[in-house]
């Protein structure tokens, strides 16, 4: 019996294999690599009857179009990309089946920025460092540590179980984050800060109005995602999934981690706030 | 460890987050050891989820789940007390080394030295990997000869060639992939420094002497 597949068409803008993240190596350098959107990845794949935590594929701004080679359940998370199969339109945050030789297509979509396609049985591909997660960085996990590209073969686990829900309402989703604070908090507060076009899977780098600091940098150490560093011009970045693992700039303060999808989901030049939260 | 205690007075803990304990020794170079050493103790608890160290730091992220602040640093607190400095002979990992690096002859200007006497100076450090980070496999060695302490490039560069030998400060050390970085690039290597089918990954890990071998 040949495996279960699924062929990449159209591999849009950046879509990469993800799961929770490559935990435990953080001492030797290695970043978690998670998906971005960690809500709509759970969300996804309790849709499709997977296990929690199987890989997915996790799509920026859309562009995608996949075959399916064999018969399979799957699901669709975040941003809402108008998707169709075989020209019925699919809803998003939602389960459905797909047959041999379905073709599923998703559209830019309006708001939000990624979308989770998990597919029953998981994407199969091997354990690095224990987890299937894409290091861009290391290039590895994935596919060969790479985003997809149009022609990728990705083969699937076996099936799983039916599904227990087939259907959730979407999140709300603001930009308005909930943050302990750190040293430099007080620079953080009562102000809106725009998502700089730079940002990217390591950091979602804040462009308004900041005040420089001459602290410089202090002695390097550990930092995780949803650290707010503070570099010399004021201006701060927000650690994401594919943050490097240590860092020497002064922390504005830390987002709460049920707050960190939203960042996975807000769009570039989106206007953000930060609120205090205490422990 | 009762002497690292009083000599040096009690250890700063602090919390960052949600989820993270930081232990802080200062800028004491003694007491990096002692915190490689608690950093393997904490990583077999089951509620510590990472354990890394920095310069002069220890952090824990911790399983909020399973266990609170203040009974894990109550437990990193013992663990201080008790934990022995590594007693193991050091590892010994050599790197040969081709210094042709693009800021060589900018190294030796900055620090009124000629080529040659940059890789004579740096070849013959003896350096000490104080902990690994920033990316897959990266080693700060400590060690760097005094006469080559120089400030990071005041401009860093958007790409740094993986294999790059380069020093900045008080350390050297070597890009494991391609990636920006601030660091002089003095030369380059062809070993290896992170393989995930490796046990570990990272070449050089924390307390190994690192030797660069002129090529």
């Amino acid at each position: 019996m040949s495996q279960r597949a699924i062929r990449v068409e159209r591999a849009g803008l950046q879509s990469l294999i993800v799961d929770r993240g490559r935990f435990g190596f953080r001492h030797e350098g290695v970043g978690w690599c998670g998906a971005m959107d960690p809500y709509g990845f759970e969300v996804a794949n309790e849709l499709a009857g997977n296990a929690p935590g199987a890989a997915a594929i996790e799509i920026v701004l859309g562009d995608v179009t996949v075959v399916f080679e064999s018969p399979a359940r799957f699901a669709l998370t975040g941003a809402d990309c108008a998707a169709r199969l075989d020209d019925l339109p699919v809803a998003n945050w939602s389960s459905h089946v797909a047959r041999t030789g379905s073709r599923l297509v998703l559209q830019r979509p309006r708001a939000w920025m990624r979308t989770c396609l998990a597919i029953d049985g998981g994407i199969d591909v091997p354990l690095v460092l224990g987890s299937r997660t894409t290091d861009l960085l290391a290039k590895m996990g994935g596919q060969d540590g790479r985003a997809l590209r149009a022609g990728d073969r990705l083969a699937l686990g076996a099936p799983a179980a039916a599904p227990h829900c087939v259907a959730v309402d979407p999140p709300p989703l603001d930009f308005v984050f909930r943050t302990i604070a750190q040293p430099f908090a007080d620079r953080l507060w009562d102000r809106e800060w725009t998502v700089g076009h730079e940002s990217n899977r390591m950091g979602c780098r804040l462009r308004g109005d900041a005040r420089p600091h001459d602290r410089g940098s202090m002695r390097s150490r550990a930092v995780f995602p949803g650290f707010i560093q503070l570099p010399p011009s004021g201006e701060p970045i927000v650690l994401m999934s594919d943050a490097q693992t240590t860092g020497g700039y002064p922390l504005a303060g830390v987002v709460v981690e049920a707050d960190l999808w939203k960042l996975g989901q807000t769009p570039l030049g989106a206007k953000i706030r930060f609120v205090e939260q205490r422990l | 460890m009762a002497s690292f205690m009083n000599e040096f007075g009690a250890p700063n803990f602090s919390r960052a987050g949600e989820s993270t304990l930081v232990l802080d020794c200062g800028d004491r170079a003694d007491a990096q050891p002692h915190l490689w050493s608690l950093a393997r103790t904490a990583r077999s608890w089951a509620h510590v989820r990472e354990a890394v160290v920095g310069a002069g730091t220890l952090s824990l992220l911790f399983d909020r789940n399973r266990i609170g602040y203040d009974a894990l640093r109550e437990r990193l607190e013992h663990a201080f007390l008790a934990a022995d400095d590594d007693a193991e002979t050091p590892r010994v990992v050599e790197i040969p080394v081709q210094y042709d690096g693009e800021d060589l002859a900018a190294v030796a200007h900055a620090c009124g030295l000629r080529c040659d006497e940059v890789i004579a100076l740096h070849a013959g450090g003896a350096y000490v990997v104080a902990f690994v980070g920033f990316l897959p496999g990266f080693a700060y060695l400590d060690g760097l000869p005094e006469r080559l302490q120089i400030p990071r490039r005041s401009q860093p560069r958007t790409r740094v060639p993986a294999g790059s030998v380069a020093i900045a400060g008080a350390q050297s050390g070597i890009y494991p992939f391609d990636s920006p970085g601030g660091w002089h690039i003095i030369g380059r290597t062809g070993t290896r420094m992170f393989d995930p089918q490796r046990t570990p990954a990272a070449l050089a890990q924390p307390g190994d002497r690192v030797r660069f071998v002129i090529q």
